[in-house]
């Protein structure tokens, strides 16, 4: 580990190096993952370390990268499949959804779909179309996969071994805004980070904000300009499937206000989810409306109007002065 | 318009149409005279599960049948080119595999009744050959990738070990297959490509798929061979399966096309008499695999009367036990098993739903969820 500490993409790096170091039946594939190592840089290193038959540059084909990994995982291997930008998971759907999802319930547990499947998720980094998707809430709704969004460096890399470790399939959302962002300690060698727990970024009493991914780091500045105004609580959910319901309740127990903050577009997403949870559990503590800070229903813009479709600081801060001002 | 493997210069046969066939061709497949009825056998017992499946169909007891009258040749004979530690994923009507990989037929149906399956061993090394084989799924052409990355697993783990992988003539027409073939040829992965070229995708005719003359075209554009072959030929179908399994073992990928037709309707609900013409179906029958096969064993003294008589009696009889273990097994399925084996690791929200019905169903009885 670097002496500050390593960025989210170094991390997830690292997590794919310590645990195909510790398993040798773990593999990665995907476009430009081995000698490139990468266009993110997120495998670098892995194909000087482990070769060409674990670290495999496949053909352009995300159908062929997913239906391959089912594949690779049936035999007893343990793939890791890298989808360059979550946008172009939609070529890899139909393997998704008819095969890596109910693998495990139509064999009846013989052949368990032990696969991860990474992909760069969200916008903010002035990318080309299909490079700003935010596609979350389909693989939430869909039974038979978990979801997991790291948000921080040490997540990541702990959530990613757990993913790897797990023998279900996992679509392990990486937000690509916040890949070089910061840095922050990693601890050394593998270690996991439970799926289906989330973490509480900022106590606070007056009001719950529920985000995940990229939309974390927007989130804690709105709070930290609403300091002394307002005291935020932020809830980082971590994996969004499952979802830990418990803490998103507890805190909303608490505060008796929530805002819910997430980039995806709003029709449909978790936010709509988040909400109804709070009303089936929770809605005797509810003191106000709930916030939903989410992008907008359109097809996701380029460079010029991005900003205006990713919630910012500004956008969550407003949200929360009205849900309190209630 | 039916399309005849005669039409074909280079159509890959061995007995042709009226039982007549050509004898070195038969001595060099090195078959024994058991090794021949089997391929009968085989033949007879998918048609007799068919016709069993069709019947229950129309008495309202299996809600679904897809059919696979005519195409008995084309499923048997590449089956059976199969080592026994190889896989086969095959598409969902070629029963005819499954049963000459010694599945029992109960597990074949009850597919169609419960949707899942089930297997014997635990693990992969102690598996059946009958249970070397993915779930089938009903998105036609997703198996494709699938096998290729099972089999490339496979071979990187040092197994040797080769995959046959069917689809049909419409499943080729998805982008799974493409990428699939591509992905064997670039990492020479040992699979065998089937294309089942029944001629029907529901009621879309091969020439509303494909442009192309051939499928077994499509192969030097992956880089590796293609044969065509007559799909109404067991011992075709058997030959060249087994030279592309040879050379799947050495790290080629061949795909085999097997120009066959499809008889009977796409399944118990379907009606071919909207899109096709009963003198093209008659034109097939001429052609049926089992009597054609049947000439040949005349020809060797394998086949008489009491033989085809006692083969079928035996094949009805399996069928019809077959169905009645499996309706009563359908039987016993509890509401709970909703949610069984959704996950390898299952998170909690698994359990609350599966109480939550349970409750329901306790509270209410099961009589009141029925539909």
């Amino acid at each position: 580990m670097a002496a500050d500490g390593l960025t989210l993409v170094e991390a997830v790096a690292e997590a794919m190096h310590d645990e195909m170091s510790e398993d040798e039946s773990v593999v990665v594939l995907g476009e430009d993952v081995g000698r490139s190592g990468g266009v993110f840089r997120a495998t670098e290193g892995l194909y000087d370390a482990f070769g060409p038959d674990r670290v495999i540059d496949t053909p352009l084909t995300e159908t062929g990268i997913a239906g391959a990994a089912i594949g690779l995982a049936a035999s007893g291997l343990r793939p890791v499949a890298e989808i360059q930008f979550s946008g172009f998971t939609y070529a890899a759907l139909e393997q998704l959804y008819t095969r890596a999802a109910r693998m495990h319930a139509r064999s009846r547990g013989q052949f368990p779909c032990r696969m991860v499947l990474r992909a760069p998720f969200g916008g903010g980094v002035r990318a080309p179309d299909l490079h700003g998707e935010s596609m979350e809430a389909i693989f939430v709704h869909h039974p038979g996969f978990k979801v997991v969004v790291p948000s921080t460096p040490r997540d990541a890399k702990g959530l990613l071994i757990a993913a790897i470790r797990d023998p279900d399939p996992v679509v392990f959302l990486e937000p690509k805004k916040v890949y070089r962002s910061f840095r922050e300690a990693v601890p050394e060698g593998p270690y996991e980070l439970p799926i289906g727990e989330a973490a509480v970024r900022r106590e606070g009493e007056d009001v719950s904000v529920f985000t995940w991914g990229a939309m974390t780091r927007p989130t804690l500045a709105a709070a930290d300009e609403l300091e002394g105004e307002v005291d935020v609580e932020v809830v980082d959910l971590r994996t969004l499937s499952p979802m830990d319901r418990g803490a998103i309740v507890d805190s909303f127990r608490k505060t008796g206000r929530a805002v819910v903050v997430h980039e995806a577009p709003r029709t449909g997403g978790l936010a709509g989810e988040i909400t109804a949870l709070i009303q089936e559990e929770a809605l005797y503590y509810q003191e106000a409306p709930i916030a939903r800070v989410t992008g907008w229903d359109t097809v996701y813009p380029l460079y010029d109007l991005e900003d205006f479709q990713l919630p910012n600081a500004t956008r969550v801060r407003e949200a929360i002065r009205d849900v309190v001002s209630v | 318009m039916s399309r005849f493997p005669e039409e074909f210069d280079d159509c890959e046969g061995i007995v042709a149409p009226d039982g007549s066939y050509d004898e070195e061709a038969v001595a060099a497949l090195e078959l024994d005279d058991e090794e021949f009825c089997e391929l009968y056998e085989s033949m007879v017992q998918a048609r007799a599960l068919e016709e069993r499946g069709l019947a229950l169909q129309r008495r309202g007891e299996f809600h679904f049948w897809m059919e696979c009258r005519g195409l008995e040749a084309a499923h048997v004979g590449p089956a059976a080119a199969l080592a026994d530690r190889d896989w086969m994923n095959t598409e969902w009507r070629q029963y005819g595999a499954q049963i000459q990989r010694g599945r029992p037929l109960v597990d074949i149906l009850l597919f169609w009744l419960r949707g899942y399956e089930t297997w014997e061993s635990d693990e992969i090394d102690e598996m059946d050959a009958y249970e070397r084989r993915l779930p089938h799924i009903v998105a036609v052409g997703t198996q494709v990738p699938q096998t290729v990355g099972l089999l490339w697993g496979r071979a990187l783990q040092g197994h040797d070990e080769v995959g046959l992988v069917g689809v049909g003539d419409g499943g080729a027409s998805k982008g799974d297959v493409h990428a699939g073939m591509n992905f064997a040829g670039v990492f020479d992965v040992p699979v065998v490509f089937l294309v089942l070229n029944n001629q029907w995708a529901i009621s879309t005719p091969v020439d509303g798929q494909t442009a192309a003359e051939t499928y077994a075209s499509r192969a030097p554009g992956y880089g590796f061979d293609g044969v065509l072959v007559d799909g109404n030929d067991v011992l075709a179908t058997y030959r060249e399966t087994r030279r592309a399994v040879e050379r799947a073992r050495a790290g080629e990928p061949t795909l085999v096309e097997a120009l066959t037709y499809r008889r009977g309707a796409h399944s118990s609900s379907d009606d071919d008499t909207r899109y096709r013409s009963e003198e093209d179906v008659e034109r097939w029958r001429e052609r049926d695999p089992i009597d054609r096969y049947e000439r040949f064993l005349v020809d060797r003294d394998l086949w008489d009367e009491g033989y085809a008589e006692s083969v079928r009696e035996r094949a009805e009889r399996r069928a019809r036990e077959a169905a009645e273990e499996a309706l009563a097994i359908r039987g016993e399925g509890s509401p709970e098993e909703l949610f069984d084996e959704l996950f390898a690791n299952p998170p909690a929200y698994v359990d609350e739903q599966r109480e939550e019905l349970l409750a329901l169903v306790e509270e209410h009885g099961e009589g009141a969820f029925r539909w």
